[in-house]
């Protein structure tokens, strides 16, 4: 092929018709496959594009579920708690008061057996006082009383013990 | 520069028929296993040309409207890319080296502007001629004419001088006893390369023309 600058309508008509064959068969033939496969390959993408969409949604959905029955639980647990700590604040009062009454019983009954006690103690130092100044008496006077003197002596003996 | 009615290139003719060939077999090849799944090296190579032309063409042109068009676009790329490199090959010629070749499709080109600038602004298409508004359109009226009919000249003539003198220094340096097929590697093949680049970068440049013109026939 000479390289010259020849223009031949009848060269420049041949190459039209192979282009425009070759246009043809491409589109007929070689461009279809590859087309449809990326058109094929767009809508799976796009199916999965969708389809993790919806996943998303349905998870953001079981989300707002579970952070509402989260919620719920706390509420519950949060309520059972205030009633538990009500419970046991009632109860703790309950067995303050039954402890506080149960001491008071109990210096109650300590006080009643210390005045018997008491009581008893006085009674047996008095006794035992009588004796003693009868005795006294009996040998500063140098003798014996009479039972009847002695049980005067006695009652008023016990009579000013029990004044002072 | 001659022309003439009778004279008819055999060999032109079958230098571009061997390129249609070509192109058909080497688009089908990597076409025929394409898979919606994972697309092997040869479907990746042709999706990428479809998806880097097609985003090119959708910035300025309704796609969805012209399906067609951007099949178009990548036939003419991929036979350019064939075309050109076909005269790298020992023995052969590339038929974008021969004007009648790179003319026929810039005209081509042309008379697509004009229909789709028919087809978007009816006659009112012309009326780009007279711009800009008022009297200064009119003496802008040959002007603008001449640069519309520059468009399929500046096409034709850098496509063809580009790859021309591609083939005419693969040419000197064979002649040398440099090129592949004739002795010596090294000169041959940095050549090889930087035409080979060119041949790419000249069909890219034929193609995204041709996108851009048909796109400003259809926005004036």
């Amino acid at each position: 092929m000479a390289y010259h600058i020849n223009i031949h309508p009848l060269d420049m008509l041949n190459t039209l018709i192979a282009v425009l064959l070759l246009f043809f068969v491409l589109r007929r033939v070689a461009f279809p496959p590859l087309l449809k496969a990326i058109r094929d390959r767009q809508a799976r993408i796009e199916g999965d594009i969708k389809a993790a969409e919806d996943i998303r949604l349905q998870a953001e959905d079981l989300k707002r579920d579970l952070d509402q029955q989260l919620k719920d639980v706390r509420q519950r647990a949060e309520a059972a708690m205030t009633r538990a700590l009500r419970d046991a604040e009632a109860e703790s009062s309950k067995i303050l008061d039954r402890a506080r009454q149960e001491s008071r019983r109990l210096v109650e009954e300590a006080h009643t057996e210390i005045q018997a006690e008491r009581d008893q103690v006085l009674a047996t130092v008095r006794t035992q006082a009588v004796e003693l100044a009868v005795t006294v008496a009996t040998k500063v006077l140098g003798q014996g009383l009479t039972d009847t003197q002695n049980e005067r002596l006695l009652e008023q003996f016990q009579a000013e013990a029990e004044q002072s | 520069m001659t022309f003439s009615l009778t004279g008819f290139d055999w060999h032109l003719a079958i230098y571009v028929w061997v390129s249609v060939v070509l192109t058909a077999l080497v688009a089908w090849s990597m076409t025929r296993r394409a898979t919606a799944g994972v697309p092997g090296l040869a479907q990746s190579l042709i999706e990428f040309v479809f998806e880097f032309i097609g985003d090119l063409a959708r910035s300025s042109l309704d796609l969805e409207r012209d399906p067609a068009f951007l099949e178009l676009l990548v036939m003419i790329f991929l036979f350019l890319v064939v075309a050109n490199f076909q005269g790298m090959i020992p023995f052969l010629h590339s038929p974008t080296s021969n004007l009648n070749v790179t003319a026929m499709m810039a005209i081509s080109v042309f008379f697509l502007m004009w229909y789709y600038g028919f087809r978007a602004h009816g006659v009112g298409y012309f009326r780009h001629w007279t711009h800009p508004e008022g009297p200064i359109g009119k003496v802008m009226l040959p002007i603008n004419i001449i640069e519309d009919l520059s468009k399929p000249l500046t096409l034709a003539f850098r496509l063809f001088g580009n790859i021309l003198v591609g083939e005419i220094f693969m040419g000197i340096i064979a002649g040398f006893g440099l090129y592949y097929y004739t002795g010596g590697f090294v000169a041959g093949f940095v050549w090889w390369g930087f035409t080979a680049f060119v041949n790419i970068v000249q069909a890219f440049i034929f193609m995204i023309l041709t996108l851009s013109y048909v796109a400003q026939s259809q926005s004036h």
